[in-house]
């Protein structure tokens, strides 16, 4: 009973924020990645205001909320209102970088100090509380006065809401929004108000969430902070379908409940992750017995993804174009295999872990530029290569290069077993479930004896020179690349894009739809194994700091950034991932964070084809100045196809092609 | 998946019995039964909201529901849609979206690519398609840059490369001009002569569909109410009161006829 009591003030916390997940996903049928650092922000908010500004506690609560009600607004009516009619997919990733951008939003707020020193975790006595008492004492548990704070002010907010959504017009609004926007729109409804509220609601409500929970778990001013606990709000939101409030509600505050009742039990935090994404899974299977008829809205193709266009026959062909090509790849690779020779070991080493990167952002490539889904789990994939493959090289004693292939096989498996309940549905099925994975695999797999090396290391073999390490890396990428280039070439590869495009269409024409996601998920799995492999094989360390849950954003953002739609884009978007910190990290510590997630919201809204879809205009004006041909396409002409040549002029033809 | 045949046992080339779909509460089709003949081009007709493309859907494994279907021998039942595609299903949608990003070229690849051919042989046969269909100067075109009536051609052309034994033919003159649309009826009817293809098709054109089918279903909320030839079925009572209403200029093309149905109920 004591600890029912005790989870249902954690689980406050995940029903406020899985209602307002669901309000957005209403409004906008976009899954908010950001919606934990907005709970995040009103914590660091709070604490700046209580601690270091020295304000009352109603007052600081006040202005905090404040705070966080208008930066929804912002985001809403900056990113959002500019993405709109994007596919959901290309939302979803904005707001991964939105996320990025609140981190380093909030890492800035000014932080209370101890003894001189700036705090970065503290405990929950750092919190003001509104009201003090004499804690109550159970059996296992203590209740503290934050704690009756959340089961007061909880049950009070979602009346507020309750009322705010049954007798404001914009309950009707939402509803009707979340059934057909462009309807609703037609019909007179202020869709894009309508939306501004969602956000404002849900933004105060997550940052009513977090404040509710840091006296009572405590806070970090890192990075990760707001992923565990948007994951428990994703999840009672995705078990609800992203659909009704209340049930994500309710949800929200039995997850908290099961969360503590499984750690009073075995004692294991990380475990109650890993039971959160067995329930996933099982939530969105038994969703499957349903029949829905609705145009799905992640139905929408992945318009972002311009196709590149091949170069004429005739430029191809072009002498001087061919002598340029071959000289340019000649020096490249010259230059990208003789670099280690150039440049000093710190310098090789950083060139290295650019193409080690490079290689997960490729298998990122494969799964969402070509495949259409989208993984949030992409680094905690590199991690089971990089994590178990150690342990291989130094228990089981197998050599580096079998190791490795091993390793990379078992990530592959282990998006097999991910990929086969998830993928069975459209749309963001994945990525729930890969988000659960990275956040379980951080906190409980990478922690087990059985699945890691000795105290987390992977001690580097006297072979293994930062140069030697430089050439495998780059071997690695480059056969990688290779590879995955066959690959979409082929019959495979072709109907990968095809059920991207139009997965009806596809299985119109014999595609097994789930075959071939699960074929694409698998092989970004491998991809991505083997380069987490080589990671740990680099660093050194083969254990959750090497591989936090929280870089899968980045891997993402990479992607995006280097342009989805190509492997070259991948490498592009790693260099820049790797190189803006590398250069500028003497500026702030914050600007990697700040280069991705920034980049990130400006590419999908200004150039989203990324930054290889500009490299591929450089190539076609390169063209046209060498052969004097322009690559580009002419005018289409005005005459189509006539309906009547087939069946008639040619009937004996037709008889022979058609068999 | 084992191609299906046409058996002693099993005559009918498309057959579905009971077939019943339900979404919420909502009975979308309710006990439909039909059959379509070895070459046989049958129409589906009804009001929006009869369930002709619930029924296809159905039909194609995109939905669940009760019923059976066969095709020839081989019973589709439970299947996903790619092996009732592999026993010989054909489906081309009303929006012939097909596959935004990719090429003339490579959708018919890909339309082709599970006859169990040879690379070779699969490429020189879809350019003899291709120029057949009238689309060398798209080949190298993305879909996504055709017009629908293009398409269109692209679509049939694909599913002639499958060699299925029956088609589902959603609204095939949907989103395509006038001049097109008369000439789609011939079309059809040629494509079915020399494949021996069988059709079952929805359209709201009823000049092109009653010129084209050899028989008609006609749906109402769900369910069958009438099954006649062309030129009877638009005097059954039942269809005449549910369908076509008073008036009969909807049968017969007046001019420039009617605009090509599109169904706001998708």
């Amino acid at each position: 009973m004591d600890i029912v009591l005790l989870g249902l003030v954690i689980g406050m916390a995940n029903a406020l924020l899985a209602a307002g997940l669901v309000l957005i996903h209403m409004s906008n049928r976009v899954i908010n990645m950001a919606h934990g650092e907005f709970g995040a922000f009103a914590v660091a908010m709070m604490l700046a205001l209580t601690r270091v500004a020295h304000l009352n506690y109603w007052l600081a609560l006040a202005l905090s909320l404040l705070a966080t009600a208008a930066l929804g607004a912002v985001v809403e009516r900056t990113f959002l209102k500019r993405l709109f009619d994007s596919p959901r997919l290309i939302l979803l990733i904005a707001t991964i970088g939105l996320a990025q951008v609140l981190i380093v939003v909030r890492l800035l707020l000014p932080k209370p100090t101890v003894a001189g020193e700036r705090l970065l975790i503290g405990g929950g006595q750092l919190f003001p509380v509104p009201f003090t008492m004499e804690p109550v004492v159970f059996d296992r548990v203590v209740l503290y006065p934050q704690h009756f704070t959340a089961l007061i002010i909880g049950p009070l907010v979602a009346v507020a809401l309750a009322v705010f959504l049954r007798r404001s017009r914009y309950g009707v609004a939402l509803r009707a929004a979340s059934e057909n926007a462009s309807r609703a729109q037609l019909l007179g409804i202020p869709v894009q108000r309508v939306s501004t509220v969602a956000w404002v609601l849900a933004a105060v409500m997550a940052g009513i969430g977090g404040i509710l929970l840091a006296p009572v778990i405590g806070f970090s001013a890192t990075e990760a902070v707001g992923l565990p606990i948007l994951m428990r709000g994703l999840a009672a939101a995705t078990i609800a379908r992203m659909a009704s409030v209340w049930a994500a509600f309710g949800i929200g505050l039995g997850l908290g409940v099961v969360d503590q009742l499984v750690f009073f039990w075995t004692g294991r935090s990380g475990l109650t992750d890993v039971i959160l994404v067995v329930i996933i899974l099982a939530a969105l299977l038994a969703r499957r017995a349903r029949t829905r008829r609705t145009v799905a809205a992640e139905e929408s193709s992945w318009e972002a993804i311009e196709p590149v266009r091949p170069l004429p026959a005739e430029i191809l062909a072009h002498p001087r174009w061919q002598v340029l090509t071959r000289t340019a790849a000649v020096t490249g690779a010259v230059a990208l295999v003789g670099a280690p020779l150039m440049a000093r070991s710190a310098g090789t080493f950083f060139l290295a872990s650019v193409l080690v990167i490079a290689s997960v952002v490729v298998s990122m490539t494969v799964l969402t530029g070509w495949a259409g889904q989208l993984s949030l789990g992409q680094w905690a994939l590199a991690g089971i290569g990089g994590v178990l493959g150690p342990k291989l090289v130094v228990e089981v004693g197998l050599p580096f290069l079998p190791a490795m292939a091993l390793a990379a096989a078992i990530g592959g498996l282990v998006a097999l077993l991910i990929g086969l309940p998830a993928l069975r549905l459209e749309g963001t099925g994945l990525a729930v479930v890969t988000l659960g994975f990275a956040v379980a695999s951080g906190s409980w797999l990478y922690t087990r004896g059985w699945f890691t090396a000795p105290g987390g290391r992977f001690p580097t073999p006297s072979w293994l020179t930062t140069d030697r390490f430089y050439w495998i890396a780059l071997l690695y990428l480059a056969g990688a690349m290779l590879v995955l280039h066959r690959l979409s070439r082929s019959t495979t590869g072709l109907d990968i894009v095809a059920v991207r495009d139009n997965p009806r269409q596809a299985s119109a024409y014999g595609v097994s739809v789930v075959r071939t996601k699960l074929t694409a998920f698998v092989v970004s799995g491998i991809v991505a194994a083997g380069g987490g492999f080589l990671w740990a094989a680099g660093t050194g360390l083969a254990d959750v700091t090497a591989f936090p849950p929280i870089r899968s954003f980045a891997i993402i953002a990479a992607a995006v950034i280097g342009g989805l739609g190509t492997l070259s884009g991948a490498v592009i978007g790693a260099v820049y991932l790797w190189g803006v910190p590398y250069y500028m990290g003497s500026v702030s510590p914050y600007v990697g964070l700040l280069a991705t997630g920034a980049g990130l919201l400006a590419l999908l809204m200004f150039l989203p084809g990324g930054l290889a879809r500009a490299m591929f205009r450089g190539r076609d004006h390169l063209a046209r100045l060498v052969t004097g041909t322009d690559p580009r396409p002419g005018v289409p002409t005005n005459e189509e196809p006539q309906m009547l040549t087939p069946g008639i002029e040619v009937e004996p033809a037709l008889a022979e092609v058609a068999g | 998946m084992r191609r299906a045949q046409i058996t002693e046992d099993r005559p009918w080339a498309l057959w579905a019995g009971g077939v019943g779909v339900t979404f919420g509460g909502l009975r979308a089709l309710h006990d439909v039964s039909v059959g379509v003949a070895p070459g046989e081009i049958v129409g589906l007709i009804g009001p929006n909201g009869a369930g002709k493309t619930t029924l296809l859907d159905r039909l194609g494994g995109y939905l669940p529901g009760r019923g059976a279907i066969w095709l020839g021998d081989v019973e589709l039942t439970g299947l996903p849609p790619h092996r009732r595609a592999a026993a010989g299903l054909g489906r081309s949608f009303q929006d012939a979206r097909l596959f935004d990003t990719m090429t003339v070229r490579q959708t018919l690849a890909l339309a082709g690519a599970r006859l169990g051919e040879r690379d070779g042989d699969l490429g020189t046969r879809i350019g003899e398609l291709i120029e057949l269909v009238g689309l060398e100067g798209y080949r190298d075109k993305f879909v996504r840059e055709l017009s629908t009536g293009t398409r269109r051609m692209v679509d049939i052309a694909g599913i002639m490369l499958q060699r299925p034994l029956v088609v589902l033919l959603d609204e095939p003159s949907s989103g395509i001009a006038q001049r097109e649309t008369e000439a789609l009826g011939p079309v059809l009817a040629r494509i079915r002569d020399i494949t021996g293809c069988a059709m079952l098709v929805v359209e709201h054109d009823m000049p092109l569909l009653l010129g084209l089918a050899d028989r008609v279903y006609a749906l109402e909320v769900g369910q069958v109410i009438a099954e006649d030839i062309p030129a009877r079925i638009v005097e059954h009572p039942e269809v005449v009161r549910s369908y076509l209403g008073d008036d009969l200029t909807a049968i017969h093309r007046s001019g420039a006829g009617a605009a090509a149905g599109t169904d706001p109920g998708r």
